[in-house]
This record gives C-alpha cells, sequence and structure tokens, in this order.
C-alpha cells in the first residue's frame, strides 16, 4: 500500500502544498502533483541531467530526490526563470542561438547554468564546460550551448558589447574568399 | 539584453559576411540568409514546449509493457489473470486483440502490436497493462506469466547464414536472411583489368542507436464519432496514421495523428511502434484517454538504429588515383524485424557513386534477421558505413600511390550535373570548395604527416541526399503540401503535416512563407504535423524537409502573392509586377510611398476573391534509373561535406583525443545560418561519438542461464555518448553556392555533415601513429593492439579479418550511361537467385506458427 | 534484462534527527531497512526493484553528520558530508587536496551536491551482471557471469579476484586510503574505528559486501589524521568519458620527500580490484629512492607483476602501470 506525505513545497517562490506518495521523486511531483512539465525526464537513474532543477541553488537530479526531503528548501524550475515576459538573459540566449534544438535537454540546461552564472558572472568556456559537464545533450554537439552562456553572462554582467561572435552565427569565414 | 521577439534577427548590427553569403545579394532576400532566433524557441526555453508525456487529459489512465525475457522463443501461454484482478487495472490487452501484421515498408509487414505468437528478441513487448496509475500498470505486469518455449538464438550475421532452422520469419530472400541484393553496372571486370593498382579491404561498422534525450511517449484518445486521435513522439506522423487505421481496422478518416514536438529523433522515431498502436487500442477498449511512456531500457529496444555492417570493398585505381571500377559487398546485422532495412540494404550501395567519378561498379548485399532489437535509419541512414570504408580505403590508396588523400579526392571528383553509373542524376557539386576549405583551414599542405609522433590529421569527405526520390509507399502523389490560410489581421497561418524535431523545419516553413510575403516571422501561425488538419508531409527522414516543405510553402506563398498583387494593383492602379511585398507592406517600387500594409492589401484580396487561401505542393523529379533497386539512392539533390580531424594519440596506452575538427558543407544556402551551424556542430557530434565510443553491443549470458542474448547494458552510463567534455572545437566553413532546385537554393545540412567525421578520425590516427583501425567505434585497446601487431614485424592494423563467402547468384546486370545504358537491366528474368519467398507470406499474415 | 522495473516500490521513509535514532531503527527493522544517504546509489537498486526495502531510513536530516571540521592538524568528515562540501572545503584543499581532487572527479556536479563522502566509499559494485539482478555469487548466487568465458569483462578485475571479478567503483576511497583515514563506525550496541585500508571487503572474507559495515552499523564519520597533510598528492583516474563515468584505473598517492629521496609514500590503486588496493610493491621499490621516471617505472613494473587480466581488460595493466610511473613522477603527462 502506498503511503503519502504532505508536505509545502517553496517552487519557484510560490508555496504550494501537495500530497503525494511518499516514495515519489520531485521529477514526479512537479510534474505530476504541481504540474510543472518544464522539468523533463531522460533516464530517472541520473545518467542523463535532464531533470536538473535547482534546491537551494545548487543543481540537482530532480529524479533521484526524494520529495520528502524538500521541505522548507527553495526549488527553482525553468518555469521560474523569466522576469514577467522577460526572458532571462540565457533563455533568451539559448532561443537565440539554437543551444536548444529539439529543446528536450534544455530546461535542465538553463538550471545548471543559472546555477553556475549566479557564482561566477564570467565563466571561460572549460568553466561552462565543468559546470555543465553533468547535462547531457544529443543535438548541439554543445557548443551553441557554451557560446549562449557566455552571450548571457555578458549580458547578466551589464557588458553592453555581449553578443555572438561572427562565426557563431554565419559559420567560419572560407579561407582564401576575403574577410 | 532585449530579448528579440520570436523570429527578430540576432545581432542586427552584424551583416552576412560577404565570404559566407556566397552569394549575391541581387535577389534581395530578407530573412533566408540572415540569423534569426527560431520560431519555437521562446516556447523551448520557458517550459512550455509540449512534448508527448507532457499531455495529460481528463480520466486518463497509464498504460505498461511485459516484454519478452527470452531472446527468440515460441509463447506458450499467457496468464494476465492475476494481473487484472490488481488494484486499479482498468484494461490488459495481447497480441490477439491486435492480430494484423504491420511495418513501415510495405514489402516488410513482419511487427505486431503484441508478439503473437513467437517472441523475437529481448525487449519484444507481449503484453500491455493499463491501471489508474502508473504505479499500479508497473505492478500489475510483474503479475503477468508467459511461458515460453525456448528457440535457438541467432545472434551475428554469421550464424544467420548458418542457421537454416529455426527461421527468425518465414519470409526473406533465404534462410535467414531478410535481403539479398546483387547490382553490377557496367563492365567491372574490364575496369578491374585496367587499374593500375588494386585495392582490398575489409571493414567493419558497429552498430549504434539514436539515444534521444526524450523518450518515446504517446497518449491515445477516444474522441466522438468513433474517432481517436493519437499525440505521440514521432518523426513521420502520416506513416503512423496509415498503419494505425490498418492495423485497428478503422477508416483513416477516424484517425488522426498529432506529432507532438520530438526530443530528438535522429531517425530513432520514423517508425511506427508497437506501444503506439497498443495505446490507441487501450483507448478504444477502454474508451479512456491513455498514456504510456517507454523508460530508458525500452527505448534502447525500440532502436531501428545503425546497423552493424560488414563490409569488403575492393576497387581498381589508375596510377594517378582515379577509380576505374570497384566491387563493393555489405553485409547488415538487421535485428529482428525488417523495418527500413530493405532500404537500408540498398543505401549501403548506393552513395558511394556520387563524390568521385566511378565509371563501373558492382554491389552485392545481405541483410540477416538476427534476434536483437531491429535495426533502422539513424543519421545517414546506412550510407554512414560504407562511407566510412570507402574514405578509409581511398586514404589507404593515396597512401600506396604517393599522393596526397586531398589532391587523390581533389582530382577525381564526379562533375556537376553528372549521371552516375548506377543512374543518379547530380546536380550541383561544392564538395570541392568543401576540400579547399577545410585543406586551408587546418594547414594540411604543411601539417600533414609532418606532425610530431602522437599527433595526426585526418581528411574525409561525404555527400547526403537531399531528399529520397521516391515515397515509401510508391504513388505519384505529392510528397509535401502547404496550406496558407491569410486572414484579415494580416496573420497567415501555414498548414503542413511536417513534424519538428529539432532541426528547425517549423523555421524553414515559417521563413519560406514570409520571405516570400514581405512580412516578418512573426506574422507566420503554423499548423504542424497534424493528420487531422494539415496536408500531407511525408515527414522529418531522409533530410527531406528544408527542401520539400520549403518548395511547398514557396509556392502556396507565391500563388498567396500573385493574388494580393492582383487585388492591390486594382486598388493602386499599378501594374502587378512593379508591387514589391516587403516590410509588411505591399507598394509600388516606383513610389515606395505608394502602398499599404499587408492587411490591408489582404483585405483588398478578400473584398476581391472572397476568402483567401492558398495550396503549394511538390514532388521530386523523376530519377533516370529503371532497374529494381534504383527507387533508393535518387534525391532532388546532394549536399556535400568534407572533413579534417587532428588528433593526439597517447601510443602507451592508445588513449587518444580529438583536438580539433575542420568541416565544410555545402549547404547551398542557408536559410538561417545559425540553425545551419547548429547542425553541422551536431552532425559531427554524433559522427564523433560513433567513432569514438557509442556502441548498441549484445553478451551472452552463460549457457546455465539459458545463453540469452541481452543488450549489453541497456543504460544512458554505460552506453556512452559525448559529455561536453569528450566535444572538440569545431572550425564551420558553410559553402553557399544556390542550388536550383532547393527553396532559394537550400540544401540538407542534418545529416550530411556526420558521414566524413568518422572516416576522418581513423585517418588521423593514422597519420598520428601509423595504424590502421579499419572498424568503429575505435577503442584506445585496439590502437595498443595495432601498434603491439607493428612492433612485432606485422602490417599494424586492427579490423576484421574477412567477408563471408555468400553466393549472390547472378547480379543485375545494368549497363551504365557512358556504355550507352539507358537506366534498365539486361537480365531481370535471371537475375537474384532466390530461394525464399520475397515478401511477407500469407502464413506470416495469419501469424500462424512457421 | 527486459523485466521493466523503473519505479520504486512503495516504502515507509523514516528521516531521523540524531544518530542514535537512526542506529535505533536500523535495530528495529533489521534485514528490512535501507540506510539511505545522497541517494545515488541507492535509488539505482531501488528503481532497478532489485532491493525491496520495506523501511528506508533516511540520513538525510541528521546534523551531526555533516560537515567538517579541523582536528589537530587533521579533519573529521561528517559521513553525510556532500562530495562538492568535500572537494571545494578551503581545509580539504589547503591540507589534503588529494582528497578534494578525489571528490571533484566524481560522476558529475549534480551527483556530487546530492552525493555525500559516506555514500561515495559505502557504495555498492557496479559490474552489470550483478545490477542487472543475475544471481552471482556476490548476490548469492553460484556463477561469476563476468568471469565466464564470453563474458563482457572490460571494466573488471585484474588484481584480487576470488570468486567475484567486480572492482570497487569509489573515487574517493583510494584517497582516503592513502590518507590513511580512519572509518568511524557506529551501531546501537557502540562505536569502533577501521582504518580506511581495512574498511573495504575482500570477497575472498564476504563476498556478499563491498565494506565491513554490519547491517546495523552506520559510517558516521571519516577521521584524516594530521600524518600526510600537505604532502606530494598525486590523483589521476582514467575512465571513458570525462564526466559521469566510472574509473577504469584510478592511481592516488602521497609522498614526503627528504633530501631529495623518498621518506615514506602510500601509493593505491582502484578500479582494478575487488576493493581499493595499496600497492606495497611499488612502495617498497620507491621508500629511499629518488622520485623519477625510472623508479616510476620500477615501481610500477612491480604493481603489476601479480596482475591477472581477464579476457577484455588487458589494456588495464599497462594503464595502471602508467599511472603509477606518473604519480611517482609527479606529474601528468
Amino acid at each position: 500500500m502506498d503511503r503519502y506525505t504532505t508536505a509545502t513545497l517553496r517552487v519557484n517562490g510560490q508555496d504550494l502544498q501537495v500530497v503525494f506518495p511518499t516514495h515519489h521523486t520531485l521529477l514526479e511531483v512537479l510534474r505530476e502533483e504541481c504540474g510543472l512539465t518544464g522539468t523533463k525526464h531522460g533516464c530517472e537513474l541520473g545518467e542523463c541531467g535532464t531533470c536538473t532543477v535547482l534546491v537551494d541553488g545548487e543543481p540537482v537530479l530532480s529524479c533521484l530526490a526524494l520529495t520528502a526531503e524538500m521541505e522548507g528548501r527553495s526549488i527553482e524550475t525553468v518555469e521560474g526563470l523569466q522576469d514577467g515576459n522577460e526572458l532571462h538573459p540565457l533563455q533568451a540566449a539559448f532561443a537565440d542561438l539554437g543551444a536548444a534544438q529539439c529543446g528536450y535537454c534544455t530546461p535542465g540546461m538553463l538550471m545548471t547554468a543559472t546555477a553556475l552564472l549566479a557564482e561566477n558572472d564570467d565563466p571561460s568556456a572549460d568553466e561552462i564546460r565543468t559546470a555543465l559537464a553533468g547535462n547531457l545533450c544529443r543535438c548541439t554537439g554543445y557548443h551553441k550551448i557554451i557560446e549562449a552562456v557566455e552571450w548571457a553572462a555578458g549580458v547578466v554582467r551589464g557588458d553592453a558589447g555581449a553578443g555572438p561572435a561572427r562565426e557563431v552565427l554565419f559559420g567560419s569565414s572560407v579561407p582564401g574568399e576575403g574577410s | 539584453m532585449t530579448p528579440p521577439r520570436p523570429g527578430q534577427v540576432i545581432a542586427p548590427d552584424q551583416a552576412p559576411p560577404d565570404s559566407a553569403a556566397g552569394s549575391t545579394h541581387e535577389d534581395d532576400l530578407r530573412i533566408v540568409g540572415t540569423p534569426f532566433r527560431r520560431v519555437d524557441g521562446w516556447a523551448k526555453v520557458t517550459g512550455q514546449t509540449r512534448f508527448a508525456d507532457d499531455m495529460t487529459f481528463p480520466r486518463m489512465i497509464h498504460m505498461r509493457l511485459v516484454r519478452s525475457t527470452l531472446p527468440h522463443a515460441f509463447i506458450q501461454s499467457i496468464d494476465t489473470s492475476k494481473a487484472e484482478e490488481m488494484a486499479g487495472v482498468v484494461g490488459v490487452l495481447t497480441g490477439k486483440d491486435m492480430p494484423e501484421p504491420f511495418g513501415i515498408l510495405p514489402v516488410s509487414q513482419d511487427e505486431h502490436a503484441l508478439c503473437l505468437e513467437k517472441v523475437r528478441f529481448v525487449g519484444d513487448p507481449v503484453v500491455a497493462v493499463a491501471a489508474l496509475t502508473e504505479d499500479q500498470a508497473a505492478d500489475a505486469c510483474s503479475a503477468v506469466k508467459i511461458e515460453y518455449e525456448p528457440l535457438t538464438t541467432i545472434s551475428s550475421v554469421d550464424e544467420a547464414l548458418e542457421t537454416h532452422e529455426p527461421l527468425i520469419h518465414d519470409y526473406g530472400d533465404e534462410g535467414n536472411l531478410h535481403k539479398k541484393i546483387s547490382l553490377q553496372f557496367g563492365a567491372v571486370e574490364d575496369g578491374f583489368a585496367e587499374a593500375d593498382e588494386i585495392l582490398e579491404d575489409v571493414m567493419f561498422y558497429e552498430g549504434s542507436t539514436h539515444l534521444p534525450m526524450e523518450q518515446h511517449a504517446a497518449v491515445a484518445v477516444p474522441e466522438g464519432g468513433g474517432r481517436i486521435t493519437l499525440y505521440t513522439s514521432t518523426q513521420t506522423p502520416h506513416y503512423v496514421h496509415k498503419v494505425l487505421a490498418q492495423v485497428l481496422g478503422m477508416p483513416a478518416s477516424r484517425v488522426r495523428v498529432i506529432a507532438c514536438s520530438v526530443g530528438g529523433g535522429f531517425g530513432g522515431k520514423s517508425d511506427i511502434f508497437n506501444h503506439e498502436i497498443a495505446v490507441a487500442k487501450m483507448a478504444l477498449v477502454t474508451g479512456r484517454p491513455v498514456k504510456i511512456c517507454l523508460n530508458r531500457e525500452e527505448v534502447f529496444y525500440c532502436h531501428r538504429g545503425r546497423h552493424p555492417v560488414l563490409m569488403h570493398l575492393r576497387t581498381g585505381f589508375t596510377k594517378d588515383g582515379a577509380m576505374v571500377a570497384q566491387h563493393l559487398k555489405t553485409a547488415l546485422d538487421g535485428g529482428a524485424y525488417g523495418s527500413y532495412g530493405v532500404a537500408s540494404t540498398y543505401y549501403t550501395g548506393a552513395l558511394q557513386t556520387v563524390t568521385y567519378g566511378l565509371p563501373r561498379y558492382r554491389f552485392d548485399s545481405i541483410r540477416a534477421f538476427t534476434n536483437k532489437p531491429p535495426c533502422g535509419p539513424k543519421r545517414g541512414h546506412a550510407t554512414v558505413q560504407p562511407r566510412f570504408a570507402l574514405e578509409v580505403h581511398l586514404d589507404k590508396a593515396a597512401q600506396r600511390l604517393g599522393i596526397d588523400p586531398a589532391d587523390l579526392r581533389l582530382n577525381n571528383l564526379l562533375p556537376p550535373d553528372s549521371i552516375t553509373a548506377n543512374y543518379l542524376k547530380v546536380g550541383s557539386i561544392g564538395l570541392g570548395a568543401c576540400i579547399q576549405a577545410v585543406v586551408d583551414g587546418s594547414g594540411w599542405r604543411e601539417r600533414f604527416q609532418s606532425l610530431p609522433h602522437g599527433r595526426g590529421l585526418g581528411l574525409a569527405c561525404g555527400s547526403y541526399l537531399t531528399g529520397a526520390g521516391l515515397p515509401i509507399h510508391w504513388n505519384h502523389l505529392p510528397q509535401s503540401a502547404v496550406q496558407l490560410k491569410l486572414d484579415r489581421t494580416g496573420t497567415v497561418a501555414a498548414y503542413c503535416g511536417e513534424a519538428e524535431i529539432g532541426q528547425g523545419s517549423d523555421s524553414v516553413l515559417a521563413a519560406c512563407v514570409a520571405e516570400v510575403l514581405g512580412i516578418g516571422l512573426d506574422d507566420v501561425l503554423l499548423c504542424v504535423g497534424d493528420t487531422g488538419l494539415t496536408p500531407v508531409d511525408l515527414g522529418s527522414y531522409s533530410s527531406r524537409v528544408t527542401l520539400m516543405v520549403g518548395r511547398a510553402a514557396i509556392q502556396a506563398a507565391e500563388r498567396a502573392r500573385d493574388r494580393l498583387a492582383e487585388a492591390v494593383a486594382e486598388k493602386l492602379d499599378v501594374p502587378a509586377d512593379r508591387l514589391v511585398f516587403a516590410e509588411s507592406r505591399v507598394f509600388d517600387s516606383g513610389s515606395p510611398e505608394n502602398g499599404m500594409p499587408f492587411a490591408e492589401a489582404v483585405q483588398q484580396a478578400e473584398e476581391k476573391f472572397g476568402a483567401l487561401a492558398t495550396t503549394g505542393s511538390y514532388a521530386p523529379p523523376r530519377a533516370p534509373g529503371r532497374y529494381r533497386g534504383s527507387g533508393v539512392g535518387p534525391s532532388p539533390t546532394y549536399s556535400y561535406s568534407a572533413c579534417v580531424i587532428e588528433v593526439e594519440v597517447d601510443p602507451e596506452t592508445g588513449l587518444y583525443r580529438v583536438e580539433h575538427v575542420w568541416i565544410a558543407h555545402d549547404i547551398g544556402r542557408a536559410i538561417n545560418p545559425v540553425l545551419t551551424i547548429g547542425q553541422v556542430e551536431g552532425s559531427v557530434y554524433m559522427g564523433l561519438g560513433e567513432a569514438m565510443m557509442e556502441e548498441q553491443v549484445f553478451r551472452r549470458l552463460p549457457k546455465s542461464r539459458s545463453s540469452a542474448l541481452v543488450h549489453k547494458v541497456p543504460s544512458m552510463l554505460e552506453y556512452k555518448s559525448p559529455t561536453f567534455h569528450e566535444m572538440p572545437p569545431v572550425t564551420t566553413y558553410l559553402i553557399e553556392d544556390p542550388d536550383p532546385e532547393g527553396p532559394f537554393g537550400a540544401k540538407e545540412v542534418g545529416q550530411g555533415p556526420l558521414l566524413p567525421v568518422i572516416p576522418a578520425l581513423a585517418n588521423a590516427i593514422f597519420d598520428a601513429v601509423g595504424v590502421r583501425i579499419d572498424q568503429v567505434p575505435i577503442g584506445p585497446h585496439m590502437i595498443r593492439k595495432a601498434l603491439e601487431d607493428k612492433e612485432a614485424g606485422g602490417d599494424g592494423r586492427y579490423g576484421p579479418k574477412s567477408f563471408p563467402d555468400i553466393d549472390f547468384g547472378v547480379p543485375l546486370m545494368v549497363p551504365t550511361p557512358d556504355e550507352g545504358g539507358d537506366g534498365r537491366a539486361t537480365n531481370t528474368e535471371e537475375a537474384g537467385v532466390r530461394k525464399g519467398s520475397g515478401t511477407m507470406t500469407d502464413g506470416v499474415r495469419k501469424g500462424s506458427k512457421p | 534484462m527486459a523485466v521493466i522495473r523503473d519505479m520504486m516500490p512503495a516504502f515507509e521513509l523514516f528521516r531521523p534527527v540524531s544518530v542514535d535514532d537512526a542506529l535505533q531503527l536500523m535495530a528495529r527493522h533489521g534485514e528490512a531497512a535501507w540506510a539511505l544517504a545522497g541517494g545515488l546509489d541507492t535509488f539505482d537498486w531501488l528503481k532497478d526493484r532489485i532491493k525491496r526495502p520495506e523501511a528506508v531510513i533516511d540520513l538525510g536530516a541528521i546534523s551531526e553528520m555533516r560537515g567538517i571540521t579541523a582536528d589537530r592538524g587533521g579533519l573529521t568528515i561528517g559521513a553525510m558530508t556532500t562530495l562538492t562540501e568535500v572537494a571545494t572545503s578551503p581545509e580539504v584543499v589547503e591540507s589534503f587536496s588529494l582528497l578534494s581532487m578525489a571528490a571533484f572527479h566524481v560522476a558529475t556536479p549534480q551527483i556530487r551536491n546530492q552525493g555525500t563522502i559516506g555514500g561515495n566509499v559505502a557504495q555498492d559494485t557496479r559490474c552489470w551482471y550483478y545490477r542487472g539482478g543475475w544471481p552471482c555469487y556476490r548476490a548469492g548466487g553460484n556463477i561469476c557471469y563476468a568471469a565466464a568465458p564470453k563474458a563482457m569483462n572490460r571494466e573488471h578485475c585484474i588484481l584480487g579476484a576470488k570468486r567475484c571479478v567486480a572492482v570497487n567503483p569509489s573515487d574517493t576511497a583510494p584517497a582516503l586510503i592513502a590518507l590513511d583515514a580512519q572509518m568511524v563506525i557506529r551501531s546501537a550496541g557502540g562505536e569502533r574505528v577501521v582504518a580506511a585500508e581495512d574498511f573495504f571487503m575482500s570477497p575472498a572474507v564476504d563476498i556478499t559486501r563491498m565494506t565491513v559495515l554490519e547491517p546495523d552499523e552506520l559510517l558516521t564519520e571519516i577521521r584524516i589524521p594530521e600524518t600526510w597533510s600537505r604532502a606530494r598528492f598525486y590523483f589521476e583516474k582514467v575512465r571513458d568519458r570525462q564526466s559521469w563515468d566510472f574509473s577504469l584505473v584510478t592511481v592516488a598517492s602521497a609522498m614526503r620527500m627528504s633530501g631529495g629521496r623518498v621518506q615514506d609514500a602510500r601509493i593505491v590503486v582502484n578500479g582494478v580490484a575487488p576493493r581499493p588496493v595499496r600497492v606495497t610493491e611499488a612502495e617498497s621499490v620507491l621508500i629511499g629512492s629518488p622520485a623519477n621516471e625510472s623508479i616510476g617505472l620500477a615501481a610500477g613494473e612491480a604493481a603489476i607483476r601479480r596482475a591477472k587480466p581477464l579476457r577484455h581488460n588487458d589494456f588495464k595493466r599497462p594503464l595502471m602501470r602508467n599511472l603509477i610511473r606518473r604519480a611517482i613522477r609527479g606529474q601528468e603527462a
């Protein structure tokens, strides 16, 4: 027989009272009880990073976290990233550069990147790689994601000149054909 | 940042560099060729995109499948009685509930929604259980009892060739061979007689799977009026629709399939799957919406991925490196069902001719049934394996003939507007420019063969279809269609059956419509991938969408523009051919102030003609081949790519690292350059994954445990795919030379750039440490073994030793165009010795015991 | 395989706030109890439904089991301290960077945020035959699938196999042994302290357990003595991918130099045997010699002398030799 737990979860700054089977993970409760289907799942065994959400600001695999442990902790999901109608700079850069192709790893990628920028608003490409190394993507080959994080970091820093390099948008200049 | 609106141009201060644009600007394009935010971008970064598993409906129940634990067995009994009594269980289905066979290809109708009398691989689904919660369905599944009578397991091509009983299927060309092909184009032996040098290779390409991040999911909803709607993660809603109607025994008009946004396909969601049919049946039986989401292990069982292929390649060369004749033999390990396998088999031979001149060519192939999850199409569909073999083979030829591998290729490029020995009509070819770009970019001329021991450069090329010339079900209908509805607000709704799988097809559709009508991307509303509401597009496979949807969209938009122009011309009293559609206005090119907003133009036209809707469609030109098998390979146009890889190898351990990839892709024209580069980088990534680590392999348990053949480990941890850390820097060159067949000159980019990556790595490893690894993925232990072999005086090679001795019978003889051929075979009657029944028999159709 | 079981069965969840409460719960539920730390290993077992505990005792609310405190030149690390905390703790980084490097090499950032050092050392083996639920020796059966003639055993043992050829997967374990850490174990009956070197179980002693922990015992803290503080450390983990993957071969070493010669050294390898192994053969070659390439090679050769590769893991021998050589030479190359 299933046992149920009642808990108040603080999700994206809002308190939600939920009743859920005690053995259900944060992933299940976010998607099913809270209706927040933006958080995705790819393996449910901690092998892909797709279900990453922030718990007290730290990227956590929601598929391997019991919801029962979440009372009193702050949970952030992709649905909470926007500021009103304004996309978070990471969201805007991901959308613009095609860092989201199929878009399925994107919510997890965005949450991990959000935690990175909160800690370091001027990360090097290697620091981005290290921070995001727990998120798999099968579409992009990762470069557009790194470039989007770099761009967004520039915007977060207030760097007026932040923007993708030409080769990011158009490819490299073909050798021997002008600039 | 002020985020751009959907579809707004990114970084407007960045004008396209002239060298990248490649073409002149006289065609005055405003959207095409400029990087813009993908039209589905906003939804994808906010979590609003609804994938199939995100759909919920009132009263929805959950379904799960019980799968075979044996690789090959008769089902003796199925006892679901205990499961049916369990808490929450609403419905239980077995094969008998859906006995109609199906398959994606008409010639391979060999699957059942749930196994009828036989299971053919570990993971074959047998029973479906639906319950109020997923937990309850899972519990009930474990209460289902199935008894099996085990049969001999066939685990490889060799075992399939040796095993005449039992047969995995009772159809096929011979024994456990699903397909057997022998084609000869021209006097091949005469060609070999002219050769200065003959090179022979045996190579192996291991199977791999797509590993989309999204697990397959589907929700079936019974509707009023005897209708059913299926929401599913599919690349091919049209084919799912067709097969669903067939198996459910319902008129197609009562079945509606909606392709949700697909969380990664790569070919893996272009079949119709057991669970899609079973979930629809369950909805019909229970009268409730039913959802199924496969778990990761089950995704490995769906598979349809890259075939493991053993290849034998023999080529005659002249002293200066020109090919005079080639004989390619391939053996495909097909897994347990047909899937796209017949097409895959032909594809292992079809595109060998489109890159370099090859006057005479013979191709022999088999596809074997084995007791493993079925193989099918994965990015580059079965052209990837022979491309690996050919490009490594050419590297060896260059070495033997003392020619630089880049020159060997450049000197022997197929000329544009050729008809190849196997009757493929090739139009524009940007391969020379691609090779030049990566040679210059990588410093090839100075650095190849000149780097310190352990570091090396390798070069390879590739080509791919821009859409298959023929549909899966042969007919003369359009392969893509677009309908436009223009309304008084100035909004243009575009309806098209295409499926957005992340590749950017929605953005292509919107861009083509907006470009022609001179409106913004956010003035275009899309309704796609819905067989109930949208006109047919065959789906997101064979890199067909940009070209075919694009052409259909342009035609529909041009027809709309003509109507609007006629009405506006009348109103403004200017000749229609002087009107310009731009900036969401329609105006006189002679005096731009004389015009009206686009919305007003629509109103004018509506007043004149009534409600406005137009259509456009596209069907590829007919290909010149007329022989059996000539349907696989033709395409409206071919894309080309060239790649140089730099690698660092540690000779002590064999561990290696890809340091840099230079890749050039002949795109014709990039509709959205930033998404195009994303496709190139994604292809490079997936190619490197296959070259370095990805393998869908199986193991046998010991005899004491029934020798069952099971997936090595069906998990994302053990199926190694590259992470952020494994992806090297990539320099991408887009070679733009608009192709007349493509929309605005565009060719494909989703698959082609994968092809050269794999052989380029193998060639780079040779340059680094002087050993040949003739199989992929290339493991460090293979490099070590080859180095040890070399140190012991061997030839320093790791790879398969031989190709099985197979009687291919009399090949189908097709004289080449140079020999005066007309595309027909000369010996149709005597060719192809087939002992089997060829296609599905009534026996299997009725599900009887073979 | 193909018995699809990815969802956790229901269980009763306890969240004690003290070690004493946790130990009482464990004593009360006996075999039916399961101590949950970070959950990375636990949920893998539970979602496969291969382990079905009735009572899950979640240690996450026990604050006394968490944190790093300086202690007479050494450190005391609560078993529930996360791997991220271990990897980034200034005390660890300053004096025992070997452990911080080891913790940093575990899996992925998310897993390090959730996973604990106690869980990392106590985790079960990754042998896929065993984890797939096949009834092997370790699971109480009478066969080792991984040692069978046609088995796939690239990841398995080259040393110390005894019926079972699975390897210990922990990244922090070899570092803790090199640092001569002491493992504090408590049960309702009291406390015992075991050297890290003796904490891991050989299959020759008990094939079903990875560590000396009894079912009613908890690893509560790890004490690192001052002995190797700020010694010369080396850590290298070779794996297929630089993220997620478990080790193929790992080396962790601590050395004290005196007058250009090695005064004392502890060299530990993992990924090669059922438990992390201190390679005393290499240490004895080394002590009293300069830490250079040729001594490194000699030590590496000595270390692999007893190695017996299986069908598919011959590569681990040169790999282990080279890693030991690099550890002694003191730089990655």
